[in-house]
């Protein structure tokens, strides 16, 4: 979208809202053009009643002179001429100037010619330009500019020894149209228009707005329930689909969990099968071998399944004493002290689901004893996140390889393979735990050489 | 006049496990009854004098679980579970009703056998009583829970412990105030489920008071008595 397009709104009310804003403005605006135009008819009627007053005075009395005192005053100002006046920009409004010259002949016979015209001040000779009324503003040259902007009302009289008589005097307009009743209005219909607007468009939008809630902040397939369908009928509908989709969706992620546990216990029962089979076969060496491909196949089942099934967890967090639990599991790892716990000068309890944090504290002690050989531990708390640090000796991961690490399946070397144990499903496993426990995994090289593993979880 | 020859009841309905499963436990020596359901499981215990059943845990119809808590109802032989789950919500369930110990499938046919002569000396001797009577012991504002095998600290927090590490306080809860020898305590340790146990008495008892006790170094629970043993020395409730 183009930059000068920014300031304009983004959700729907406000679009609508400047749209229909925009619109009265346009409107008013209109409408004070047409009623300036009818105003400034009528004062032209007023102008030219002005001339006709003031000229008839002229004629009762005869002659006029500019240094009549009447003159000071000079809101009409007259010539003698004894061709007719042509003044440029000046258009005879016809249909007044008959009306003009129909009074003025049944008092006045001599009259014989009337013409009536309307144009700028500025246009006119010297001797016709309006002046202002006040006698102080004559000594002001910019005040008698700005009144000189404006328009007059040119009345020519043809009499009776053929000269003419020209009057004009100013069109007034300032303050025909009045400026606060049209304000007041434009405020009543903004008023009157917006408000039930901004409701209507609230009582739609509110249910899109709570759908938009919903899908950003819970996602497609939340387990809350459906959303009552709200609003006009098409917010309805879109509610109603969203419901229907949502239902499909929660309805296949059923069928997922559904599956996988079928494919566990499916492919369990053959593998145990097997594993009893195993025994059977003569040759030791061969038999641990098929021994140690089943568990691994075994293993490679349970870590996807535990990935698969671990936003629908069945285990219920329990508070649990963390450090107490980081020594069991180095317990059962390297029962020879190759896993060193610190003793923690206070114990660290946590909102936690104990089996699954016990595999993700497998999977990295189980690490840091492949590649490392032995650990430090240690577990910290300070009231909001219990941090367990595994800082092994063994040969580090190239910084560029520290991310891609928790991809599922990848392995820091490529000399990593199989043999040496582990599904590649370790760390993708142990992070998607810790975030389930509103925490993180962070894997970094020591300065000292190895890898230092930080396990935290929200307490 | 002990029998000769153990009779186990094999229940699963997974022939493919059940038939090779049986003919490795008859070579071992013992006398297999193989069930396919709970409800031939049923005739067979009534039929026969069974020593150990093995129970598959997800039998269509009635299933495992609820044949562990009648066996257990009637005070019937040990149960050890065959479970597909390795989710420790099952075990405690499975324990809780009855059954006395669990293999997670695929299991290595010699650790049941392992287990089957576990089950089968603790029936053969005194069984004891307080196995699974669900009893909760309370010492100093820590709860240890047999049922679930848990123990939960002052502050109500789960404090996990080692199997080693449960039965060997789980035996010196129960004899709260006697001193007990390091062999003492290796009999009472040796448990129901098989694992490595052959581990010292003294680390145990060290990896413990870590866990437990307020100072380590100074010990309030387990106390080391010279040239004896251990015992336990603050007053434990039961309820």
């Amino acid at each position: 979208m183009a930059r000068g397009l920014r300031i304009f709104p983004k959700t729907l009310t406000g679009r609508i809202m400047l749209v229909t804003a925009l619109g009265i403005f346009l409107v008013q605006g209109i409408n004070s053009f047409i009623r300036y135009e009818a105003m400034k008819g009528r004062a032209v009627v007023e102008a030219s009643s002005l001339i006709v007053a003031v000229t008839a005075n002229r004629l009762d009395f005869g002659a006029i002179e500019p240094s009549r005192p009447l003159e000071r005053r000079p809101a009409v100002r007259t010539m003698r001429s004894t061709a007719p006046l042509v003044v440029e920009g000046f258009t005879t409004t016809e249909e007044l100037a008959q009306r003009v010259a129909m009074h003025l002949q049944s008092v006045y016979p001599e009259v014989q010619a009337v013409r009536l015209s309307v144009g700028p001040i500025r246009n006119l000779p010297e001797q016709l330009k309006p002046r202002p009324r006040h006698m102080h503003a004559i000594r002001r040259p910019d005040i008698i500019e700005r009144y000189r902007r404006g328009e007059a009302a040119l009345l020519s009289l043809k009499l009776a020894d053929g000269s003419w008589l020209h009057s004009t005097t100013k069109i007034r307009t300032r303050g025909m149209l009045p400026q606060w009743p049209l304000l007041i209005e434009t405020l009543l219909i903004y008023i009157g228009v917006l408000i039930p607007l901004l409701l209507v468009i609230r009582q739609m939008s509110k249910p899109l707005q709570q759908l938009n809630n919903r899908l950003s902040n819970a996602g497609l397939a939340s387990d809350e329930p459906p959303l009552e369908p709200r609003g006009p009928d098409d917010v309805r509908r879109l509610i109603e689909s969203f419901n229907a989709a949502e239902q499909r969706v929660n309805a296949m992620l059923t069928e997922k969990d559904v599956m996988l546990g079928a494919i566990g216990h499916d492919l369990k029962t053959p593998l145990a099968s097997l594993r009893v089979r195993i025994e059977s076969v003569e040759d030791e060496n061969e038999r641990a071998k098929m021994a140690t491909t089943v568990e691994e196949m075994v293993q490679i089942l349970d870590d996807i399944l535990i990935l698969a099934r671990l936003g629908k967890s069945s285990e219920t967090p329990v508070l649990t004493d963390l450090s107490a639990l980081v020594e069991m599991v180095a317990d059962e790892l390297g029962p020879d002290d190759r896993l060193a716990v610190a003793e923690s000068a206070e114990k660290c309890r946590a909102m936690v689901r104990p089996v699954l944090l016990r595999r993700a504290l497998r999977n990295l002690m189980g690490n840091a004893l492949k590649y490392g050989g032995r650990a430090d531990i240690a577990v910290r708390c300070d009231g909001t996140f219990v941090a367990i640090t595994i800082e092994d000796e063994g040969p580090g991961v190239a910084a560029d390889q520290l991310t891609g690490l928790f991809e599922p399946f990848a392995r820091a070397e490529n000399s990593r393979n199989r043999a040496s144990g582990g599904t590649g499903l370790g760390l993708t496993i142990a992070r998607a735990i810790a975030r389930a426990h509103g925490g993180d995994v962070i894997l970094e090289n020591r300065s000292e050489g190895g890898l230092r593993a930080i396990l935290r979880v929200r307490q | 006049m002990p029998k000769t020859r153990p009779h186990i009841l094999l229940v699963d309905d997974e022939l493919s496990i059940r038939d090779p499963l049986a003919r490795y436990l008859e070579k071992q020596g013992y006398r297999v009854t193989e069930a396919g359901n709970a409800a031939s499981a049923r005739n067979a215990l009534k039929g026969y004098d069974i020593d150990v059943v093995l129970l598959d845990i997800m039998m269509p119809g009635e299933d495992g679980l609820s044949l562990t808590r009648h066996v257990a109802e009637v005070g019937g032989p040990p149960v050890i579970l065959l479970t597909a789950r390795s989710e420790e919500a099952d075990r405690i369930l499975g324990l809780e009703i009855g059954a006395d110990d669990y293999v997670v499938k695929p299991f290595s046919p010699r650790e049941l056998v392992a287990r089957i002569k576990v089950a089968l000396r603790r029936t053969s001797g005194a069984a004891p009583a307080n196995g699974n009577g669900g009893a909760i012991w309370s010492f100093d504002g820590w709860q240890l829970r047999t049922a679930e095998q848990q123990l939960f600290d002052p502050h109500g927090a789960l404090v996990p412990l080692s199997s080693g590490e449960y039965r060997l306080l789980e035996a010196m809860v129960e004899r709260a105030g006697q001193v007990l020898n390091r062999d003492q305590l290796l009999d009472l340790t040796k448990g129901r489920v098989a694992g490595p146990f052959d581990r010292a008495i003294d680390n145990q008892v060290s990896r413990l008071r870590r866990k437990i006790e307020p100072d380590s170094k100074d010990p309030k629970y387990i106390k080391t008595i010279w040239g004896g043993g251990y015992r336990f020395s603050v007053e434990v409730q039961r309820s």
